[in-house]
């Protein structure tokens, strides 16, 4: 903004933001009226475009429009957003000009908190966390005045960024009651989305101030609401997969963190969220003794953070220490920072693990005494309890011929004799025609049933572009 | 009587070793703590950290007194008690029970078998000022994270030799685990011997579960109700068996109906 003439562009684009804002409050009384969260899902599509654009003083211009001047949250509003406001000399008069243009006596809960909501993301974005932990005291204030159902997606976005400026500011301990509250109030009511979000906020909590046993027991004690915004769910199954894999339970948290991955959203914004997933999952196929594709590496949008899991997987393969130790100099710090440090330390052991599977592989026959020489073992009896171990945790399908002193590989039967393909084909054909019920049964239609206006038809039909060009880049 | 003549005597049974006298005073303290607002360590009241030192102090002995009177339940609640304490900077550096008391604790994880629990206590580790390097050059520490590591490997033939050399520990506290440590790997062996074998002579089985008897053989035999004819112990197993050949035709025709009449639909 160093030309002159660059003001009066900004000039109109704040305009244009202002009135997109003004714009999403109509939908959102549209959606209180009809029921119909749809309306408000749209707002926030709309909104995440433009949400780098917003500056404080369309938020204060919005609310001056908005607010009828003795509303009680107004002062909070004003009193969060001033300080970050350009005009701030221009306010006063801004104030009256627009008290005299509109005459509002009521604001709906419903935009009360979606303004509120605005302040929050703008105060996230623009990094001023101390204001916007200020600020969130007054919102879950708000929050716990209002019961009603129409509020549930709002609420959920908002709880999202009350956690995350604890987060950044370091206060895990003190916002748990308020999390605690939440879930209640949500659970009570049947608030699906609040709900989903306030679990998933929890559990991110437990697991950053490492109480991972907290954590598992609050996965014991609630229900997971599914149907919740797929986003949602995806990052329950991401830190379900992280506390199954600290218990050793790695067979389950493989199929959790599968789950988190196809469940991410496709779009550059979820690249944060699929990194970390996918430096999990590469970790935990390593722990049960499977060496990740290599391909997964190349990916262009990951290959830059996984760097350190390229190494350590490359040691493993290899079985080599010594390449597993520098790994672990060069990239210690990278992977404390990920929290992943502890689970590469149990690589360590791993190394025996990998050597059984490879050894299993390439002989059908071979004796306890090789063994012990391949894997530096101390003696036969330490490597018959080791193969046995092996063979319980299912690394290998192998048996052990005690009083010969050789393991064998058993022969792998062909499934092709059995019933399971037929079995699994079924369930695929049965899977895909649920599928295409479900998908049958919730395609919506309009509610006239002559379709007389073809005007109708159309502006339907650019609803719908509008849709799918806003679902390509969706964010959450 | 008050707390600090409670204290004083305390420490004066405790290092006389009289751990019944000890467990008896121990009640009486508590409730003299929690009058004192002591017990559980408050971040919002400035209390003197010098109080809570002592309140630390009490506990640590607490949980040593239940250990050599084998209380392991009251042991955990000791550990979950000190836990706020070790959480908080000022405190866990005074301590110089702390890493004992946390590798017993590991110990006596690993004689219920909760490797579970055993991860979860070394992530929560971070909060008490303890960095994962550090963990395996610790002289109490490294015992049971090396343990846990030989039987997650199924390396049992090491836990056995290092339990079997005894005072081979830093303190006496860790030999009360010894029969419990082997009697877990005991049964962790003979869960791994049931599905790798289908027999093994009985000479064989007693080796491998480290024992001197063929009676105590017997005894786990019963237990895990294998069969036992001529020396030979069987190991039934209720083998998953994949059905051979495909003859249940009725199954196919019925699927393929259900699949034709899904098609009608969609079309």
């Amino acid at each position: 903004m160093t030309s002159v003439e660059e003001p009066a562009i900004t000039e109109i684009k704040e305009k244009s933001v202002l009135q997109q804002l003004e714009s999403f409050l109509p939908l959102i009384t549209n959606s209180v009226a009809k029921f119909d969260p749809r309306y408000v899902l749209r707002v926030f599509r709309q909104h995440a475009a433009i949400r780098r654009e917003i500056k404080a003083d369309d938020l204060l211009d919005l609310i001056n429009k908005t607010y009828p001047t003795t509303f009680p949250t107004v002062e909070n509003l004003v009193g969060a957003l001033t300080p970050f406001s350009k005009k701030i000399s221009k306010t006063d008069t801004d104030v009256d000009m627009d008290s005299d243009d509109h005459t509002v006596t009521e604001v709906s809960p419903e935009i009360d908190v979606f303004v509120h909501l605005m302040v929050q993301i703008y105060l996230y974005d623009i990094g001023e966390i101390k204001a916007l932990y200020a600020f969130n005291k007054n919102v879950i204030e708000l929050l716990k005045k209002y019961n009603r159902r129409t509020l549930d997606y709002i609420q959920a976005k908002a709880w999202y960024y009350i956690f995350r400026s604890s987060e950044i500011a370091k206060d895990l301990i003190n916002i748990r009651a308020d999390l605690m509250n939440a879930l209640r109030t949500a659970t009570l009511s049947h608030d699906t989305e609040t709900r989903a979000s306030v679990i998933t906020l929890l559990l991110r909590n437990y697991i950053l101030t490492n109480d991972i046993n907290q954590a598992y027991n609050l996965v014991e004690k609630i229900e997971f609401p599914f149907e919740a915004t797929t986003s949602i769910v995806a990052r329950y199954h991401y830190y379900l997969a992280k506390i199954q894999t600290i218990q050793l339970d790695y067979s389950s948290a493989n199929e959790c963190i599968i789950t988190a991955i196809r469940k991410c959203p496709q779009t550059k914004n979820a690249k944060g969220f699929l990194q970390s997933a996918t430096k999990l999952q590469i970790l935990i196929q390593l722990l049960t003794g499977e060496i990740p594709e290599l391909s997964q590496f190349d990916d262009p949008i990951l290959f830059k953070s996984l760097r350190p899991y390229a190494e350590v997987t490359k040691a493993v393969r290899l079985g080599d220490l010594k390449i597993f130790n520098n790994a672990l100099k060069t990239y210690g710090d990278h992977l404390k920072n990920d929290k992943n440090y502890n689970l590469v330390l149990r690589l360590r052991e791993n190394v025996i693990k990998t050597g059984i599977r490879i050894i299993s592989l390439s002989y059908k026959r071979i004796s306890l005494k090789d063994i012990c020489i391949k894997l530096h073992l101390d003696n036969e009896l330490t490597a018959e309890y080791i193969v046995a171990k092996a063979i319980k945790d299912g690394v290998v399908d192998i048996s052990i011929n005690h009083t010969k002193g050789y393991i064998e590989s058993l022969d792998v039967s062909d499934v092709y004799t059995t019933k399971a393909p037929q079995a699994e084909f079924d369930r695929r054909i049965k899977f895909c025609m649920q599928l295409n019920n479900d998908s049958v049964k919730a395609m919506r239609y309009p509610m006239t049933t002559g379709r007389e206006k073809f005007d109708d038809d159309n502006e339907a039909r650019q609803r719908e572009q509008e849709l799918l060009q806003f679902l390509q880049e969706e964010d959450f | 009587m008050s707390l600090e003549q409670l204290t004083t005597k305390l420490t004066e049974h405790f290092q006389k070793e009289d751990y019944e006298t000890c467990f008896k005073l121990l009640t009486p303290i508590k409730i003299q703590l929690i009058e004192h607002n002591l017990l559980v360590p408050n971040f919002q009241s400035k209390i003197n950290p010098n109080d809570l030192q002592i309140t630390m102090s009490i506990l640590e002995i607490g949980a040593l007194i239940s250990i050599n009177l084998f209380k392991m339940d009251e042991f955990s609640n000791y550990i979950i008690q000190l836990k706020p304490f070790y959480e908080i900077n000022e405190l866990n550096s005074r301590s110089n029970q702390k890493n004992k008391l946390l590798s017993l604790n590991l110990l006596y994880l690993l004689t219920k078998g909760d490797l579970a629990m055993f991860h979860i206590e070394l992530e929560n580790f971070q909060n008490f000022n303890l960095n994962v390097d550090d963990l395996e050059k610790d002289e109490f520490l490294s015992i049971p994270i090396k343990f846990e590591k030989w039987i997650i490997d199924g390396d049992f033939n090491k836990v056995n030799e290092i339990l079997s050399k005894k005072n081979n520990f830093p303190c006496k506290e860790f030999n009360i685990f010894e029969p419990g440590l082997l009697n877990s790997i005991r049964i962790n062996i003979s869960n791994n011997i049931e599905l790798v074998y289908k027999q093994l002579p009985i000479e064989n089985l007693k080796i491998l579960l480290f024992l001197n008897e063929i009676s105590e053989v017997k005894e786990f035999i019963d237990q895990y109700g294998w069969k036992f004819e001529k020396n030979i112990v069987y190991f039934d197993k209720n083998e998953l068996k994949f059905e051979d050949n495909i003859n249940d035709d009725r199954e196919i025709i019925k699927n393929s109906l259900i699949y034709a009449k899904e098609m009608e639909t969609i079309i």
